[in-house]
């Protein structure tokens, strides 16, 4: 018996043990490869100067899509800021995603907007579009309203394809705060590559939680005062200035963050759109997207800019924190069953080979392994059968690991764009991740067990994402 | 920030490199011996003999670790495993991540402060310069330049030679030649091209840019030739634009054996640079014959946004049946804004096998030609299943003329298709 508990204990270390090897190794390799590609990045620029798109005749022509729903309070000011975008060729598609506020009635009031026949060319299937409206006033000539039955979010997306006419759209979430010179950003890329066809670009997201914002723009950038929101600084910087940056230097992105992203609409339309039975819509698309280039033969790219092109307000309290973190973790599930097919299949390239089989282990794998592994040790624990020192050793290796992966993180975004003027700041930051592991990372974990159980039961709604708004 | 961050490596480096045992002699002498001592209690579990004051920082740090291991538990089992044998791998790591987070802090806020102090010289500097081009742009005579203290500096050089550029790139006429002026007396030309010649690559790009514009143009620039075609995008482009600018008489002669990719933002920006400094046209016909079908593609291009006529059509018409997807539709594209006249039936004859955007490339040639025709509307119609294309068609007919307005309200009437009476219901009333 004695022999057995030895050799069942020894495999269950060895194999925590081989894990938190290969998972923090590809953390390692991924931030040696986005600091080299943040570098690069950042040198390749210092002589670009992205306003001669303005007035070039090879500018691509670009609809934004953006959603609304329920947004009464900022719907105004936010369509105003993506009306005053720096770009020539352009408009903004808002599609009220039936709306039960006003949101409709303060657009239509604020931009002289009246119903017309408007001819859809229905090449993705959606909800019932109402009406559809464009403003009488010139100034306002590049806006048109959609007006639909709620359909989600996904849905509105694919009723604002089909009422784009413009072989680029560039997807985003209304209620956050774009930098003006984000289209400029997003479509230099799509004029600089030749050798793949380049099919969606992304850029980073900011927390915009405690910023001073007037009329939708920013005015004052500053570190969230609470405490959630300023771990997610540092958890959106590691996501995107860490994660995406590396894996699109090696073409094995799996997602374009839903709140921005710039598209090849032939590719989306291709590919079949949003997919409407997912919460993890944006994750769904690009996957799709990059199977159906494959499975065409086109050579393509989906890259990441380091840009911080958006801001948004994140959850600030916990219940609202744990449903987001549930619903991204279904939506991982369902984008990673739907496409088990890429799973180290060669066939898809670097997104079968590299780009799957990490979401699929370190994403997906890596909670249900963190509450294994603390089972585990309780059990353990329980048994006597813990060697403290020998414990507290790898845990404070494990605590250093995470505090320097964070540690980077802040110093990539400080030396690339440096979102924040005050040293201040950037002590509350570093205080912040020093306390993450501890107070926030359990609750990660937990959320995202909580978030396999819902999918296991078959639960695929969004959930209720109240926001505070911003002051 | 990058002396900073090579004086972090060089640190830790230095930290690495020490002897053996320095760290116990040099930091704490005093307490040196009573380590010592506790070492040569656990000879027995080292298994080494008094070589233990040879030993470094970790490995002391993997002995102390080890007695506290086995003092806890005996149990040879823990001494099996292999995340015992990894201690001194997880010591190490540990000491280099102790060290990643402390130069970390270091760095960001060395940086922080770095970046602030040389913002506010920065600004000063730039202010006080602005001052003075703003005195001696609208006041001064041509030839009496200013003086600007500092200018020996590099960063004041720097500073002057970045608003000069700014300034070129929003001013034109004499203000211009003013610009042009200054930049001679005050001997700019030799620093920027130090620069180019000793620079590493973003710098040479940024300094090629400045070249490519007027008030830059004078003196020569050595190897800017050779640049054209350098193995580095961003130092190829930017020459590109330089040469250009230096050389207006010979504008695009790197283009002769070009083995390169231009992609669309080279080509903007050398379609740019040659408006912004106003070069005559050079010979675009003669591109057409380019091995490479990215020259091909901007020599058509330039052909259509020139409005350079062809001596033959066929010198154009050659082109639409290239293998390659996007010189024939950049082909299409200039014959119709060329309005090369007489290719309808070519265009027909092509259209079913053609890709939608070349086909409303042909659409847009009949309706500038006036020949759209409610019978073309129909055979067309016959021919094509995307609704896309016949969108398109229909939004043409309206915008050909008043008759052909009069055409799709005839269509509007006729038709039973609840989707064509969509279209042009949507084209009446969005008409502008």
């Amino acid at each position: 018996m004695g022999n057995f508990f030895e050799g069942f204990t020894t495999v269950i270390d060895n194999f925590i043990l081989f894990y938190s090897i290969a998972i923090t190794g590809s953390y390692l390799i991924l931030g040696v490869i986005s600091g080299y590609n943040l570098n690069r990045y950042m040198r390749r620029n210092r002589a670009t100067d992205y306003h001669k798109i303005i007035n070039s005749p090879l500018a691509p022509e670009i609809s934004v899509i953006a959603p609304c729903y329920n947004e009464s309070g900022s719907i105004v000011a936010n369509i105003r800021a993506l009306l005053n975008l720096h770009y020539n060729n352009y408009d903004v598609i808002i599609v009220n995603d039936g709306s039960t506020d006003d949101s409709l009635q303060r657009a239509i009031e604020a931009y002289e907007l009246e119903q017309v026949s408007f001819y859809i060319n229905e090449k993705l299937s959606t909800e019932q579009v109402r009406a559809v409206y464009r403003s009488t006033n010139k100034a306002y000539h590049n806006l048109t309203m959609v007006d639909k039955e709620n359909g989600g979010k996904s849905d509105a997306l694919n009723a604002g394809l089909n009422v784009s006419d413009n072989s680029y759209v560039v997807c985003l979430d209304v209620d956050s705060i774009i930098e003006h010179d984000a289209l400029l950003k997003l479509a230099q890329p799509f004029l600089d590559h030749h050798k793949k066809r380049l099919i969606a670009v992304g850029g980073v997201v900011h927390v915009a939680n405690s910023c001073k914002i007037e009329k939708g723009r920013l005015i004052e950038r500053r570190v969230p005062g609470k405490f959630f929101p300023r771990i997610q600084v540092i958890e959106y910087a590691r996501a995107f200035l860490i994660g995406r940056i590396s894996w699109s230097r090696m073409n094995g992105l799996l997602i374009i963050s839903g709140a921005i992203g710039m598209f090849d609409r032939e590719a989306v339309i291709g590919s079949g759109g949003y997919l409407t039975e997912t919460v993890g819509e944006d994750m769904e698309l690009v996957v799709r997207m990059r199977r159906y280039m494959y499975e065409k033969g086109v050579r393509h790219k989906v890259i990441y800019l380091p840009d911080p092109l958006l801001w948004t307000e994140v959850p600030d309290n916990r219940k609202i924190l744990g449903r987001q973190r549930n619903r991204w973790m279904r939506g991982t599930m369902d984008t990673l069953f739907v496409h088990k097919k890429l799973f180290f299949n060669p066939k898809y390239g670097s997104l079968g080979m590299l780009g799957y089989p990490y979401w699929f282990f370190f994403e997906w794998l890596a909670p249900i392994v963190e509450i294994f592994g603390f089972l585990y040790f309780l059990t353990m624990a329980m048994l006597g059968a813990i060697n403290w020192p020998l414990f507290f050793t790898i845990l404070l290796f494990i605590y250093l690991f995470a505090l320097a992966f964070s540690f980077f993180s802040i110093l990539y975004d400080e030396l690339t764009f440096h979102p924040y003027q005050s040293p201040r700041e950037n002590m509350r930051l570093f205080l912040s991740a020093m306390a993450e592991p501890f107070l926030y990372h359990p609750l990660v974990v937990y959320w995202s067990i909580r978030g396999n159980i819902s999918y296991l039961r078959g639960n695929r709604a969004w959930g209720s994402m109240k926001r505070a708004g911003f002051t | 920030m990058r002396r900073i961050l090579w004086l972090a490596i060089i640190f830790t480096l230095l930290i690495y490199a020490r002897p053996a045992n320095s760290w116990i002699y040099a930091s704490d002498k005093g307490k040196m011996t009573s380590d010592t001592a506790c070492m040569e209690d656990d000879l027995e579990f080292t298994g080494q003999t008094e070589d233990v004051r040879k030993m470094g920082l970790l490995e002391d740090m993997s002995d102390v670790v080890y007695r506290y291991i086995n003092r806890y538990s005996d149990n040879s089992s823990v001494k099996r495993s292999l995340f015992y044998r990894l201690v001194p791998f997880f010591l190490a790591l540990m000491v280099l991540f102790v060290l990643s987070i402390v130069s970390i802090m270091i760095v960001v806020f060395t940086v922080k402060k770095l970046r602030y102090n040389r913002s506010r010289k920065r600004s000063r500097i730039w202010n006080n310069y602005r001052d003075i081009l703003v005195e001696y742009l609208n006041h001064n005579n041509e030839h009496d330049v200013p003086g600007f203290p500092g200018l020996d500096h590099q960063l004041h050089k720097k500073i002057l030679i970045r608003q000069l550029y700014e300034l070129a790139n929003a001013i034109y006429g004499k203000k211009q030649l003013k610009l042009q002026e200054l930049y001679e007396r005050k001997n700019l030309h030799p620093y920027l091209t130090r620069k180019i010649r000793t620079g590493w690559w973003p710098i040479k790009a940024v300094y090629l840019k400045y070249l490519s514009i007027r008030p830059f143009r004078e003196g020569s620039v050595k190897d800017i030739a050779r640049l054209t075609k350098s193995r580095n995008h961003q130092v190829r482009l930017y020459s590109q634009l330089a040469f250009i600018s230096h050389h207006p008489d010979q504008a695009f002669a790197f283009l002769d054996g070009y083995d390169y990719t231009l992609s669309e933002w080279d080509q903007m920006n050398l379609y740019e640079a040659m408006i912004h400094n106003s070069i005559p046209i050079p010979d675009l016909y003669q591109y057409l014959h380019s091995d490479n079908v990215s020259v091909v593609i901007f020599a058509l291009r330039l052909i259509r946004w020139y409005y350079v006529k062809a001596r033959e059509p066929e010198e154009l018409l050659y082109f639409i049946h290239h293998p390659n997807h996007q010189v024939r539709l950049e082909a299409y594209k200039t014959i119709v804004d060329l309005n090369i006249r007489g290719v309808e039936d070519i265009f027909r004859y092509h259209y079913l096998k053609e890709s939608v955007a070349v086909k409303k490339v042909m659409i847009d040639y009949f309706e500038r030609n006036k020949k759209l025709s409610k019978e073309l509307y129909q055979e067309i119609l016959e021919l094509e299943g995307d609704k896309e294309m016949v969108f398109y068609l229909l939004q043409s007919l309206h915008n050909q003329s008043f008759n052909s307005q009069e055409e799709l309200h005839a269509i509007l009437e006729e038709t039973d298709d609840p989707a064509i009476q969509a279209m042009c219901r949507h084209i009446i009333e969005n008409a502008y």
